[in-house]
């Protein structure tokens, strides 16, 4: 049931298919008391030492922006960017490169049926500001966008496009939730034999609503992986929306969240096959503890005549107290004869045996049940590509776990 | 040293009395060998041993170096010096061997008031170790015996109980599941920890073990309770004639 409101827009109500388990009320405030971004007064960054999110990527190789008022700071003569990625601000209302426009709610119009996403379409049709990248080529050091402090406070509607062209490699790393409250839509065209590495890092802001969307096309031979890691907001919903509409593509989400006393992070997944040999799989893994509660819905939707499609989805909680709860919701919806899917959903309490194993070994019962639960979550770190990557996030992950428990 | 009297443990899941008043008494430097047919509690008496939840304890006491335990976490026993080498391991997916092997040390060091040791004079210990029980680096680097064989497991055990270098050992079966040069591996591994300070109580099936780690004393459990001790030559006795001889004796 959708019921038009002030702006015009059939926002989603509670109870609705994929808003079952989070209120949608909060994201319908946010988006409409988004307020345009004023970037003279809100960015002040002139060098990378001035960004302000800490992260634990810093002994990395990497390209790192910053924002600026009228550009992104980089060096120029970058000799890792310049014929390789093209990257620009999405300003509303300036004069944008043909290649934006193209990108632009296209690949999210696309995927609107047969689930109408009035809050992706509300962020495109109104955001002031968001961030285009373009990889030409493959760049071998991840691009990291930090979104610092320039959207501290206040609700925010950021429309990022991202296009990484035939044969060309991107690993974006978008690091930061300064803002009270967002509306994001990152809409994705990863071109033929393309590969696309995203990973998300939302940590530690404990006044953060964040409403993200990934709208992805990956066409033939291309590959996707998103890997994501929440914990310490209010209130997180974290969707993809994906499409293989060629043949032999790959999509590949993850996600790890830690969850610790009056929170909720929702993921909600849906990958559609339509071209032959698809891959996919969702692997999400959430720690809870202190009444948290974490949600999950995927569903692998495979077209008519989508053969030899491979499909894995799982998510897993670990609860650490009987009050916090995981609400689930995982489907298939297969309309093609020869294909391979499954799903599986787990649920449950830290294990007593190994419990028990460790603490006669002398472990004290805390850091055991910190190792356990750290334990469980690193699994999913595998699903990332770089390991260097995956070091560093280790160690951010040690240190949340170890808040949260 | 180690001094059981009287010891009753019932398992709390099924209300069923487990041990019926075990006596015995171990000092530093004895290795003791506890035989018996299956079900007479033989696990059971390490776990309550090592401080297992799951166990009431209606009468009877644990004391080490005069000191009550019954009471004390797995933790602080582990402190004082126990070390439990499980009959079956338990895998755990997602932690390091070495992250492990690194925390319990630290554990320990911290809780006896030493100081640690770094990093890297830790990984110099821990690979030395590791090479006199041919494990590999690969185990080390792999989760906790997570995908490991059999002996490999086993040998871990070993491992663990050689780097954190604990006062009194006490092995469940650690012979089960090995083929002979494994088996000799680990002995090698129990007799290089044989210490003048150090006690070691092992739980075995067979007598083929004892060849290869000497004890001292042999114990016989039936039922609940120790019913008979001897020497070395006891366990040869079992493993020629069973345990018929003892029980028709009892009766």
């Amino acid at each position: 049931m959708l019921t038009a409101n002030k702006s015009g827009y059939n926002f989603p109500q509670r109870g609705d298919e994929y808003w079952k388990f989070t209120k949608p009320d909060q994201f319908v405030e946010i988006s409409e008391m988004a307020s345009p971004v004023n970037l003279e007064n809100v960015i002040d960054a002139k060098s990378p030492s001035q960004t302000v999110a800490t992260h634990k990527l810093d002994d990395i190789d990497r390209i790192e922006f910053v924002l600026h008022p009228n550009e992104f700071l980089f060096d120029q003569s970058d000799s890792r960017i310049v014929n390789s990625l093209q990257a620009e601000f999405n300003y509303r209302h300036r004069r944008k490169p043909s290649w934006i426009d193209e990108v632009s709610g296209a690949i999210e119009n696309r995927i609107q049926k047969p689930i109408p996403r009035p809050f992706a379409k509300y962020c495109i049709n109104h955001s002031q500001i968001g961030f285009c990248m373009w990889a030409k080529k493959e760049i071998t050091d991840p691009v990291v966008l930090n979104y610092g402090k320039c959207f501290a406070g206040g609700a925010h509607l950021i429309h990022n496009i991202i296009r990484v062209s035939s044969g060309a490699k991107l690993t974006l790393v978008e690091i930061g939730n300064p803002w009270s409250g967002v509306n994001m839509v990152n809409e994705v065209h990863v071109e033929p034999r393309g590969e696309f590495n995203h990973i998300r890092i939302a940590v530690g802001n404990s006044e953060a609503r964040s409403l993200f969307h990934q709208y992805a096309k990956v066409d033939e031979s291309a590959s996707l992986k998103s890997f994501s890691l929440f914990g310490g907001a209010p209130l997180t919903r974290n969707e993809h929306i994906i499409e293989l509409p060629e043949n032999d593509a790959n999509a590949h989400v993850s996600g790890v969240f830690v969850g610790n006393g009056n929170v909720l992070q929702d993921d909600t997944v849906f990958i559609r096959h339509i071209g032959l040999n698809g891959t996919s799989r969702q692997v999400f893994r959430k720690v809870l503890n202190n009444g948290a509660t974490g949600v999950f819905q995927g569903k692998i939707h495979v077209n008519p005549g989508s053969q030899k499609t491979d499909g894995y989805q799982k998510s897993q909680a670990l609860l650490l107290d009987e009050k916090s709860q995981f609400l689930v919701k995982p489907e298939l919806e297969i309309y093609a004869d020869d294909v391979s899917c499954s799903h599986g959903s787990t649920c449950g309490s830290i294990d007593n045996n190994s419990l028990y194993y460790l603490r006669s070994r002398g472990i004290s019962k805390d850091e055991a049940i910190s190792m356990l639960s750290l334990g469980f979550l690193k699994e999913v770190l595998d699903e990332i590509e770089s390991e260097e990557i995956i070091a560093n996030l280790e160690d951010l992950l040690t240190d949340m776990v170890n808040n949260a428990i | 040293m180690l001094i059981i009297e009287n010891l009753h443990a019932i398992l709390e899941e099924e209300s069923k009395p487990i041990l019926k008043g075990v006596n015995l008494r171990v000092g530093p430097g004895e290795v003791h060998a506890i035989m018996g047919p299956n079900g007479s509690g033989k696990s059971t008496l390490s776990y309550v041993i090592s401080g297992r939840d799951g166990y009431e304890i209606p009468e009877g006491s644990i004391t080490y170096n005069n000191e009550d335990i019954l009471e004390l976490e797995p933790e602080e026993r582990a402190a004082l010096g126990f070390f439990l080498a499980f009959q079956y391991p338990v895998e755990i997916p997602g932690v390091g061997n070495m992250t492990f092997l690194r925390t319990a040390f630290n554990a320990i060091k911290k809780a006896r008031g030493e100081e640690e040791i770094s990093a890297s004079d830790f990984l110099k210990l821990v690979r030395t170790k590791a090479k006199e029980l041919n494990i590999g680096p690969d185990l080390l680097k792999r989760p906790v015996n997570y995908g490991f064989s059999g002996g490999e497991k086993k040998r871990n055990e070993i491992l663990q109980m050689a780097v954190l270098e604990p006062s009194l050992c006490v092995l469940d079966e650690t012979d089960s599941g090995l083929d002979i040069d494994a088996m000799k591996q680990v002995s090698a591994g129990v007799n290089a920890l044989r210490s003048p300070d150090r006690a070691i109580i092992v739980i075995t099936h067979y007598q083929r073990l004892l060849n290869h780690i000497q004890p001292d004393i042999v114990h016989v459990m039936v039922d609940g309770g120790i019913v008979h001790s001897g020497g070395a030559e006891l366990a040869l006795d079992i493993e020629n004639n069973g345990y018929s001889n003892i029980l028709s004796n009892l009766n």
